[in-house]
C-alpha cells in the first residue's frame, strides 16, 4: 500500500445523514480509523421518513436488526404510495411490478391493448403491493418464485428521531459530542484545515463530512455552488405534526394535492405523521399551521443540488448536499447513495481527487433522475391553483421531456444511467398520472386478443385472492413487536 | 402538447443485402412480426459478402432463442465450435498471454467485490484467471454446457460460438423463406426518393423490375447504398483512436492447437491476427494500419502464422472505424457494417447487428414515421457503440509495447475522456462504475484492463474488515472448486463430435 490510509473521518451536524454514515463508516473503516461526530442542534431529526426498499440493504450493510428498529422507531410497513388529487382518479404505485411479461412483451403493453376494448381495470390493479396497500393488508414477500407473493416488496415508514436512536446504537465506536461550529479553519490550498467549535475545541480530521442542513462545511470549500431547482419544484417549506392514528393504517404513504402544495401522511406506530409542503411566497406560515389545525413546526426547505458535493476534503451527505420535496417516498435514498458511493471511491489521507469528480457526476445524475420523477408529478397534476400552475409553466427539463414524449409515443421508458426508479416504477408514475400512450407496442398483438384477455383477468384474481388472503397492516405490526 | 395522429401500420419491408446482417434482420423480423408485414430481401449473387465475424458472444443464445432455433441443428449447419472466451496474446508485450472470459471471476464477499479481494491476497492464491470456470476450461481445452442446476459451479458457465458466417447467412434463409420472407435475386441500379418528404419509395434493380416498401433495412454492408449513398448520412470517423484500416482474411486447413473453445488474437506489429477454430477449418485474419503495413507485408505476417495450409485466396477489405451519425434516417435503418465499424477484436460485428435488431422490433415504426421513435434508436445506438468502442480502444491504449512505431503511436495517443476517467480510476483502488447501456459488463473490463496491464495500486481499504487468513483459505476453496469443474468437463473436440459433428449432407439444410 503506498498511499496512508485514512486516520481520522469527522462528521459534522448529525441527523439521519449524518448517523447514516457514521453508522456505516463505522462498520467498515478499520479500526485505526478514527470517527468522531458533531452533532449541531439544527441537524436534530424531526418528523417520519417515507423510504424505497433499497434502504433495508442499507440496514443490512450496517447490522440493523428490522424488527428492534421497527421498534425503536415506531416503524410500519410500506407497499408503496397513493396520489390523491393530482390526477383523477387517485391512484397507487406498489413496490411489486404490475403483471408479468406475457409473450416476451413489457405487461403495460398487455394492458394497454386490453384498455382500448374496456377489459382491463386499473394498472395497479395488477400490482399485489398497490392491491393490497389499498385493502390495508400486508405479508412479507415469499422466497417461493412461483408464488404470487414473491413478487412483493416494501420499505419502511419510520420516525426520524427513532431512526437515528438505533442508527447510532450501531454506530458503537463513533465518538459523539455536541457542539456548534463557531469557524471553519481553511489551509492555503482550500482544503478544510479544523473545525472550531463555539466551545474552542478544534476538530481536525482527514476527511470531514457535513451533513450540517445548511452545508456549513462544504460552503467554505472554493467550488459549492448551488444549482437551484425551485422554478419547477415550487415548495419552500415543511410543516410537520403528528395527528392520531387510524384503526388500521394503510401500509402506504399517502400524498394529497391542496390549493397550498401537497399534504403527506405518513403512518407511524402511535401516530401519523403530517407534513404540509408549501410555497412561503404564496402561503404565510401561519396559514399553514392553519391547515394543519393550528400547530406545527416549520422546516425550510430548498430544492437543488451542489454543483460538487465532494470538494477536496470535504464531503456533503444529505441536506447539504441535495434536498428535494419528499413527494416520491424516496427519502434518505439520497443520502443512502452518498454513503454507498463514499464507501466505494473511499479516498486516502492525501485525498483523491479523480473519486471526487467521480463521485460528483455520480451524484449529481442520480439527483437529477430523482428531481426528474418529482417534477413529472407537478407537471401531470390538474390543479390549476397559482402554485400548481406555476411550476407547470416552468415546464420539465429536457431529459423529462425526452423520457415522457418517449412514452406518450408508445409506452417505451427511457433509463438512463443513474436512476433511482426501475422500469416499473416509472410505467406506474406515468399511468397512474394519467399519461398514457397512444400506441403499444406491435408484439404485444402477436398474442390472441381472447387470450390475452383470459390472461389479464386470471392475474387479476389471483392478486386479489392473494391480497384478501394477507393479514391486516395493524396485525402484521402485532406480530413484529 | 399536440400529438401526432397514429399512423397505418407497415406492411411492407425491404431489406437490401443479403449478409450475415441481411438474413438475420429477415430472419427475426419473419419470425416477429410475420404475418403483419410482408417481408422481402434483396441481395445478388455477384456481390461477395464480408462474413468478418464469425466469433461471436454469449446473448447471440438470445438471438437463437427468439427464433426458436435448435442449437444443435444450428451448430451441425454452420459448422460451428463452442467459444469460452479469447486469448490475448503478445498485447501487453511481447510473450504475454491474457483470457478475456465470458462469465465472471470469483464471488463477491461480504458484498465486497471479488476483483478487490483478489488484488489484496493475490501472491497467496494465484492468478485471477484461475477464478473463472470459462478461463480455467478454455486453457485445457475442455466444454460441456452449462449445468441447470444453480447450486453447480458448472452452472455459471457462459459461451458463445465460432461459425461460419456464410453458412449462418444461408441457414437463416432458409428459416426466414420457411416464414415467408421472399428473397429476390438483382442488383440495384437506381433509389427513388419520395418527392414531398425525401423518404425511399422504391428500390430499381438493374432488369428494370420495381419494389416499393414501407420500411427499408439498409444490409448493404460497407457501400451503404441507401443510408449513405441515397440519404447522404453522414459518417463519424474514429480512426484517430483507431488506426487500422485494412484486413486481409484466409481460411487453413485445422493444425496448431487444434480446435480451441476459444478465438485468438494475437498482436503483430502494425494490428493484430485472429484465429477462430471452425469444425471444418480454421479462419485467420490480419487487422492493420495500412499507414504502417503494406499490404504485401501483411499477408506474409498472415500466411507465416497459419496452423496449416491455406484453403482459399486471400480476401482483403478496407474499411474506416466509425460509425453512422444517425444509423436511422426517414424511412430507412441501416443495420450491419452500413451503420458503422468496429474492428472485430471483441467479437462484436454480429452482436451489433442483432443489438440493432432487438431494437428495431422494440421501436417498429408505423407509417407516421414518428421522429421520437427514430431519436431514440438513434440515441441507443451511438450510446451502445460508443461504449464497444472505448472497451476496444483499451487493448491498444494499455500497452508496454514499443517495438514498433504503430505500438508507440497507440500507446501515446490522446483517447476519449470516458475511457482515460474508467483507466485512472481503475488504476488507483479497482474502481468501475459501469454504464447500464455498456455491453461489457465490469467482468469484461476488468478482464482486459488487468490483463493489460493495468492492476490496481491499491485495493479496496474495505477488504481490511474481512481477516486475511479466511480470505486466503476461502478464495483457494474456490479456484480448486473451478479447477475441478473444469476438470471433469469433456475435451472440446470429443464434445463437439458428439453434439453437434457437421454432415457434409447436413451441413446446408435449414432446421
Amino acid at each position: 500500500m503506498s498511499r496512508s490510509p485514512l486516520n481520522s473521518v469527522a462528521i459534522l451536524g448529525g441527523g439521519v445523514a449524518g448517523w447514516m454514515s457514521a453508522a456505516a463508516l463505522a462498520r467498515v473503516l478499520p479500526p485505526a480509523c478514527a470517527i468522531r461526530m458533531v452533532e449541531t442542534a439544527d441537524a436534530a431529526p424531526r418528523g417520519a421518513l417515507s423510504t424505497l426498499p433499497a434502504l433495508r440493504g442499507f440496514h443490512g450493510l450496517v447490522g440493523l436488526d428490522e424488527a428492534a428498529l421497527m421498534r425503536v422507531a415506531r416503524g410500519t410497513f410500506k407497499l408503496g404510495a397513493r396520489y390523491d388529487g393530482w390526477t383523477d382518479p387517485d391512484h397507487v404505485e406498489g413496490f411489486s411490478d404490475a403483471g408479468a411479461n406475457l409473450d416476451g412483451v413489457a405487461f403495460h403493453h398487455h394492458w394497454l391493448r386490453a384498455r382500448q376494448r374496456g377489459e382491463a381495470g386499473r394498472y395497479e390493479d395488477y400490482s399485489l403491493a398497490a392491491v393490497a396497500g389499498r385493502m390495508g393488508r400486508f405479508a412479507p414477500p415469499s422466497e417461493d418464485p412461483r408464488s404470487v407473493l414473491s413478487t412483493l416488496s416494501y420499505g419502511l415508514h419510520l420516525d426520524a428521531a427513532g431512526y437515528v436512536a438505533a442508527l447510532r446504537a450501531a454506530a458503537g465506536r463513533v465518538q459523539a459530542r455536541t457542539g456548534e461550529i463557531a469557524e471553519v479553519a481553511q489551509a492555503p490550498d482550500g482544503a478544510i484545515a479544523a473545525v472550531i467549535l463555539a466551545d474552542g475545541e478544534r476538530i481536525a480530521a482527514d476527511l470531514f463530512i457535513d451533513t450540517t442542513p445548511e452545508g456549513r462545511l462544504i460552503e467554505a470549500t472554493p467550488d459549492a455552488a448551488w444549482i437551484d431547482e425551485s422554478t419547477a419544484l415550487p415548495c419552500d417549506r415543511l410543516a410537520l405534526r403528528e395527528v392520531a392514528s387510524r384503526a388500521n393504517p394503510p401500509p402506504l404513504t399517502e400524498f394529497e394535492a391542496v390549493a397550498e402544495g401537497w399534504l403527506r401522511r405518513v403512518p407511524l406506530r402511535g401516530g401519523d405523521a403530517v407534513t404540509l409542503a408549501y410555497a412561503s411566497g404564496l402561503t404565510p406560515d401561519d396559514a399553514a399551521r392553519e391547515c394543519l389545525g393550528g400547530e406545527a413546526t416549520i422546516v425550510r426547505l430548498r430544492n437543488g443540488r451542489r454543483e460538487r458535493a465532494w470538494s477536496g476534503n470535504c464531503l456533503a451527505i444529505g441536506p447539504a448536499a441535495s434536498q428535494l420535496e419528499p413527494l416520491n417516498g424516496d427519502d434518505a435514498q439520497g443520502i443512502q447513495g452518498g454513503v454507498g458511493r463514499l464507501i466505494a471511491l473511499l479516498p486516502t489521507a492525501d485525498g483523491s481527487p479523480l473519486a471526487a469528480v467521480e463521485y460528483n457526476r455520480l451524484m449529481a445524475e442520480t439527483f437529477d433522475r430523482a428531481r426528474d420523477m418529482a417534477v413529472l408529478r407537478y407537471v401531470a397534476a390538474t390543479r390549476t391553483d397559482p402554485l400548481w400552475a406555476g411550476a407547470r409553466r416552468a415546464g420539465p427539463p429536457a431529459a423529462l421531456a425526452y423520457k415522457r414524449a418517449q412514452f406518450e409515443s408508445r409506452g417505451r421508458v427511457v433509463l438512463y444511467d443513474e436512476e433511482t426508479f426501475v422500469e416499473g416504477a416509472w410505467v406506474g408514475a406515468f399511468l397512474g398520472h394519467g399519461i398514457t400512450p397512444r400506441r403499444h407496442d406491435r408484439l404485444a398483438d402477436r398474442l390472441p386478443a381472447d387470450q390475452a384477455d383470459a390472461a389479464l383477468a386470471r392475474l387479476r384474481g389471483l392478486i386479489r385472492q392473494a391480497a384478501l388472503s394477507m393479514p391486516t397492516h395493524a396485525d402484521a405490526l402485532k406480530d413484529r413487536s | 402538447m399536440t400529438l401526432p395522429p397514429v399512423g397505418d401500420p407497415i406492411r411492407r419491408v425491404l431489406v437490401l443485402g443479403g449478409g450475415t446482417a441481411g438474413w438475420m434482420t429477415a430472419a427475426a423480423l419473419s419470425k416477429v412480426l410475420g404475418g403483419q408485414v410482408e417481408v422481402t430481401l434483396i441481395e445478388s449473387e455477384q456481390i461477395g459478402t464480408v462474413g468478418v465475424g464469425e466469433a461471436t458472444i454469449p446473448p447471440i443464445l438470445t438471438f437463437n432463442a427468439m427464433l426458436g432455433i435448435d442449437e444443435r441443428a444450428f451448430m451441425r449447419a454452420t459448422r460451428a465450435s463452442f467459444k469460452l472466451g479469447i486469448e490475448f496474446r503478445d498485447w501487453t508485450r511481447l510473450g504475454d498471454r491474457y483470457i478475456h472470459p465470458f462469465g465472471t471471476f470469483g464471488l463477491d464477499i461480504e458484498a465486497i467485490k471479488f476483483h478487490q479481494v483478489w488484488r489484496k491476497v493475490r501472491d497467496q492464491v494465484g492468478p485471477i484467471e484461475d477464478f473463472n470456470l470459462a478461463a480455467v476450461a478454455a486453457r485445457q481445452n475442455r466444454f460441456a454446457l452449462p449445468d441447470p442446476d444453480p447450486a453447480k459451479v458448472l452452472s455459471s458457465l457462459k459461451y458463445a460460438f465460432h461459425f461460419d458466417a456464410g453458412l449462418y447467412a444461408r441457414f437463416l434463409r432458409g428459416f426466414a423463406e420457411a416464414r415467408g420472407a421472399t428473397r429476390i435475386e438483382g442488383k440495384v441500379a437506381d433509389v427513388t426518393l419520395r418527392g414531398e418528404d425525401g423518404f425511399i419509395q422504391s428500390l430499381t434493380l438493374e432488369d428494370g423490375r420495381t419494389f416499393e416498401a414501407d420500411l427499408f433495412i439498409d444490409c448493404s454492408g460497407f457501400r451503404a447504398l441507401l443510408i449513405g449513398q441515397a440519404l447522404g448520412g453522414r459518417y463519424v470517423d474514429w480512426s484517430h483512436w483507431l488506426p487500422n484500416d485494412r484486413a486481409v482474411a484466409i481460411p487453413c486447413d485445422t493444425g496448431g492447437d487444434g480446435l480451441t473453445p476459444y478465438t485468438r488474437a494475437t498482436a503483430d506489429k502494425a494490428g493484430w491476427r485472429w484465429r477462430i477454430p471452425l469444425q471444418h477449418r480454421t479462419g485467420n485474419g490480419y487487422v492493420y494500419s495500412s499507414a504502417h503495413l503494406g499490404d504485401d507485408e501483411a499477408l506474409a505476417a498472415l500466411i507465416a502464422g497459419l496452423d496449416g495450409p491455406a484453403r482459399a485466396e486471400p480476401n482483403v477489405l478496407r474499411f474506416q472505424a466509425g460509425r453512422r451519425d444517425q444509423a436511422w434516417i426517414k424511412n430507412c435503418v441501416a443495420i450491419g457494417l452500413s451503420s458503422g465499424f468496429l474492428e472485430p477484436l471483441e467479437s462484436t460485428s454480429i452482436h451489433l447487428i442483432q443489438a440493432g435488431i432487438t431494437k428495431l422490433l422494440a421501436l417498429f415504426p408505423d407509417k407516421s414515421f414518428d421522429p421520437l421513435e427514430i431519436d431514440e434508436y438513434n440515441r441507443l445506438t451511438a450510446q451502445q457503440v460508443e461504449l464497444v468502442r472505448d472497451f476496444i480502444i483499451l487493448h491498444f491504449k494499455a500497452t508496454e509495447r514499443s517495438d514498433t512505431p504503430y505500438w508507440n503511436h497507440v500507446r501515446t495517443m490522446q483517447i476519449p475522456e470516458s475511457l482515460q476517467r474508467k483507466i485512472d480510476l481503475f488504476a488507483g483502488r479497482g474502481r468501475l462504475f459501469s454504464s447500464d447501456y455498456d455491453l461489457f459488463a465490469e467482468p469484461s473490463w476488468i478482464a482486459v484492463l488487468m490483463g493489460q496491464g493495468i492492476v490496481p495500486r491499491q485495493y479496496d481499504a474495505l477488504v481490511d474488515s474481512l481477516p486475511e487468513a479466511a480470505l486466503v483459505q476461502r478464495l483457494r476453496r474456490m479456484s480448486a472448486l473451478i479447477g475441478q469443474t473444469a476438470q471433469a468437463m469433456p475435451d472440446h473436440q470429443a464434445f463437439i463430435a458428439r453434439y453437434c459433428a457437421a454432415e457434409a449432407a447436413a451441413a446446408h439444410s435449414p432446421a
